[in-house]
């Protein structure tokens, strides 16, 4: 980790939040914003490897920090942190393509943990955004396309984090190594971001609209 | 069959052009030749016609009362006496003596009837004077025989007659004072009064003294008898004039409304009538001319007269669905009533809505088809209706389907809207008081402690608590296992710092919803018995159970450490928040020390009632 953005309002916790950061990454060069209008304009500049977003920011959302990185530079590992979890903002979070979420009331050596993991590629899903995660794909039915639509394994997954279990447990209640859950999450996180612009793209074609990058919010 | 106030000024005004063009015929018929017409004829016309035309305008809106009805009766006279007295004025004694005779019968009459009439209407407007009845056929009785003996030569017939509208002058006059005393205490009375009365006492006063009272001297009149005419125009034009701001005959500003609308519509028939009058005279335009214009031209500009002045609204379902709508859903009871009135008014276009200070039970016709009268709906009050289509049109059932179909659909649309407001208020209510009890009491917490450190445990805590009630309000209906997942992950990942393995058990597969409060408490209880169990056990591993039966919840929490003294003190705060959250949920708890390891057992009742709620 190179390059870090913290987009974040709350000046204490963004500073905390560096703090973090520089723990878990301690060669790590930082940049902070404090708004989206900022956010949007570090963006545009350097290709981050990481970036920390807060979703309720006093000008906007941090949602459009993300789109605008997913656009300039792909790579940036993007991660939602967020105090109230509200888990809607959460979801459409990860539709529209961050790799994970923070909540930041967490104990820092925590955070920090979860930030090692996440960047090793093993994301975090906490209970209910799991059950939010669950009904959604309940609701885009069984009429949806397979790359849209979970697999037994994976319906299985989620079903266990909804119940609380952790990575580990869930592994080893499924009997399978705690790699293969993680995979199975960022694969549930990837069909989470399709059906979700599939939906989308289809209330378009259903409105006559043609935009066919809308993102679910 | 009852007729609109449309049909009855339309034959008002039918009658009154019949019998000035009967006038007029006769005129010219019987004056030499050359003929002209001289003002002094023209002046008992004017006055009749706008004395017959203003009292007919006023019985078209209120036929059904007394005091309207004898206003109009006395337009009625006045149109008699002044019609009579026109070809007398211009023929003078070339009349054939029985027409003359005639003409003169019908102008004393008119008179006389004028008087009684007008008497009459002071006894009863605008307070009805005690004894009316009697004074009134007492007056008419008496001044019928002195005019039927004036007429039959027992009384010289013209000072007679003078006398006898004299008298009557006298009479209407004491009749206003009486009036004037007893509205003492009704100002609305006494204004319509004065200007009334003013109207009159000027008009018929002014007749009086300028030719009645020289006449009955034996002395000529002081201005020509057939100019003293006009003053009897002052009444009726009075009337008119003060009829807005005093609402007399309880009409106001819509009555002009209605003349207004109804005379565009006559002209529009008179258009019509010129339009083929002048191609039937004009013959030398060839038919195929004549109807190009009337299609290019006249038609067009007709028919943008007519949609002008005489479109019926019609609102179909979805216009009437839509204004239920947006009636049902204006949070104003204000705005409601405002929108109601307006849906109606483009439904029924009457002149006039009042709202009703009486109860109405149900919708019903009044007044022969003139009034509706709806009940109150919901907060908005009921309503009176008149004159329908401004005045061209009556009530009749299938306007009162219309709206009963309307109140039916509004209740229900209100009925609605007040159960989905009593939802978002007990949803608002019980956000509320999870915020005060949980979060606000846990943050105070936080804020009188000591320890820094637990300080911040209990704000994150509280955090946690906030995400699950934010998250929770919108899924009121989780199982025990998904509700209670985030406590076990954060069990499992606390234990797991100080190398504690949970196993974790929930039975309770019956079981109705958590209550926000049972929730919470759980949570809590939960959260003090594994710090306890990391601080104090020395254990490895540790067991949560949570089972539902028999409308009970019990929370079975062990370890296999080396246990304690329940009673010792050094179990500290953290049993005593146990404590207070199990009496706030009315249950019971026990410690038992089994197998080397600590075990606390809670139970506390699930109230389904609050879960209803």
């Amino acid at each position: 980790m190179k390059q870090v953005l913290i987009v974040e309002d709350i000046s204490e916790t963004r500073r905390w939040l560096s703090q973090v950061v520089i723990t878990a990454f301690p060669k790590c060069r930082i940049e902070e914003a404090t708004n989206m209008r900022e956010g949007i304009g570090a963006a545009a500049r350097i290709n981050y490897d990481l970036a920390l977003i807060d979703l309720g920011l006093p000008d906007g959302s941090g949602l459009e920090v993300l789109r605008k990185l997913k656009l300039t530079s792909p790579e940036t590992l993007c991660v939602i942190t967020t105090i109230m979890g509200d888990d809607t903002h959460i979801i459409a979070a990860l539709s529209a393509g961050a790799h994970g979420y923070l909540l930041k009331e967490q104990p820092a050596e925590i955070i920090s943990k979860q930030l090692i993991q996440l960047t090793e590629g093993i994301p975090a899903l906490s209970p209910s955004i799991a059950q939010r995660i669950m009904t959604h794909f309940q609701l885009t039915g069984p009429a949806a396309p397979p790359e849209e639509t979970l697999t037994k394994r994976e319906q299985e997954v989620l079903f266990l984090i909804g119940r609380g279990l952790r990575n580990a447990d869930v592994a080893q209640s499924l009997d399978v190594a705690e790699t293969t859950v993680a995979s199975h999450i960022k694969a549930i996180y990837r069909k989470l971001g399709i059906s979700s612009r599939a939906e989308a793209s289809w209330h378009a074609t259903q409105l006559g609209l043609t935009g066919n990058n809308q993102q679910k919010t | 069959m009852p007729l609109t106030p449309a049909a009855r000024l339309t034959t008002v005004i039918a009658f009154n052009l019949a019998a000035l063009a009967g006038l007029i015929w006769l005129a010219v018929s019987y004056a030499p030749k050359p003929v002209s017409l001289p003002f002094d004829f023209w002046v008992p016309l004017i006055t009749g016609t706008g004395a017959w035309l203003i009292s007919g305008w006023v019985w078209a809106l209120r036929p059904k009362n007394l005091a309207s009805l004898l206003f109009f009766f006395s337009g009625l006279s006045t149109l008699v006496f002044t019609f009579a007295a026109a070809p007398m004025l211009i023929f003078g004694l070339s009349l054939h003596p029985t027409g003359m005779r005639w003409l003169s019968y019908a102008n004393a009459s008119g008179a006389v009837m004028f008087g009684i009439v007008i008497l009459t209407l002071f006894l009863i407007y605008p307070r009805i004077l005690p004894f009316w009845r009697s004074l009134s056929l007492t007056f008419t009785g008496v001044f019928l025989i002195w005019l039927f003996a004036a007429l039959n030569g027992h009384a010289p017939i013209n000072s007679s007659i003078h006398l006898i509208t004299l008298t009557e002058m006298v009479l209407i006059f004491c009749a206003i004072i009486a009036q004037y005393i007893v509205s003492k205490n009704d100002p609305k009375s006494r204004a319509v009064l004065i200007w009334l009365g003013g109207a009159v006492l000027i008009g018929a006063g002014g007749f009086i003294i300028s030719v009645s009272i020289p006449n009955v001297m034996g002395e000529t009149s002081l201005i020509k008898f057939q100019y003293a005419f006009g003053f009897f125009l002052i009444i009726y034009l009075g009337m008119a004039a003060g009829l807005r701001r005093y609402r007399l005959f309880e009409l106001s500003e819509w009555a002009f409304k209605f003349l207004f609308y109804l005379l565009a519509a006559l002209l529009i028939l008179a258009a019509d009538a010129g339009f083929v009058l002048l191609f039937s005279i004009k013959q030398e335009i060839a038919l195929g001319i004549s109807l190009l214009l009337a299609v290019l031209f006249y038609l067009p500009f007709r028919d943008m007269l007519a949609r002008t002045f005489l479109k019926r609204h019609t609102l179909n379902n979805e216009h009437i669905i839509e204004a239920v709508i947006d009636i049902a859903f204006q949070p104003l009871s204000k705005t409601r009533t405002e929108r109601w009135q307006h849906a109606l008014t483009r439904l029924f276009d009457p002149l006039d809505i009042n709202e009703q200070n009486h109860q109405v039970d149900q919708v019903t016709i009044k007044d022969e088809g003139l009034e509706l009268e709806l009940p109150c709906v919901g907060d908005i009050p009921s309503l009176t209706l008149r004159y329908p289509w401004q005045g061209r049109g009556l009530f009749g059932p299938s306007q009162m389907r219309t709206a009963k179909q309307l109140i039916t659909l509004l209740l229900r649309a209100e009925s609605r809207r007040e159960a989905y407001h009593d939802g978002v208020l007990t949803e608002r209510g019980r956000i509320a008081r999870d915020m005060h009890d949980n979060i606000g009491a846990q943050l105070l917490g936080a804020l009188h402690h000591q320890d820094g450190e637990r300080k911040d445990i209990i704000i994150r805590e509280t955090l946690s608590d906030l995400r699950e009630i934010i998250n929770g309000a919108s899924r009121p209906e989780l199982s025990f296992d998904e509700a209670l997942a985030g406590l076990r992950l954060e069990s499992a990942e606390r234990l797991e710092t100080a190398h504690i393995t949970l196993d974790w058990n929930i039975i309770a597969d019956q079981a109705p919803p958590l209550t926000a409060q049972a929730a919470h408490g759980l949570r809590s209880i939960v959260r003090e018995a594994i710090s306890n169990i990391i601080k104090h056990s020395q254990a490895t591993q540790a067991q949560v159970e949570i089972q539902y039966q028999d409308e009970a919840v019990s929370i079975i929490i062990g370890d296999n450490g080396i246990g304690c003294d329940p009673t010792s003190t050094h179990t500290g705060n953290g049993l005593a928040n146990i404590r207070t959250r199990i009496t706030a949920l009315h249950g019971t708890f026990e410690f038992a020390n089994d197998e080397g390891g600590l075990k606390l057992i809670v139970t506390f009742p699930l109230n389904h009632e609050e879960v209803a709620s």
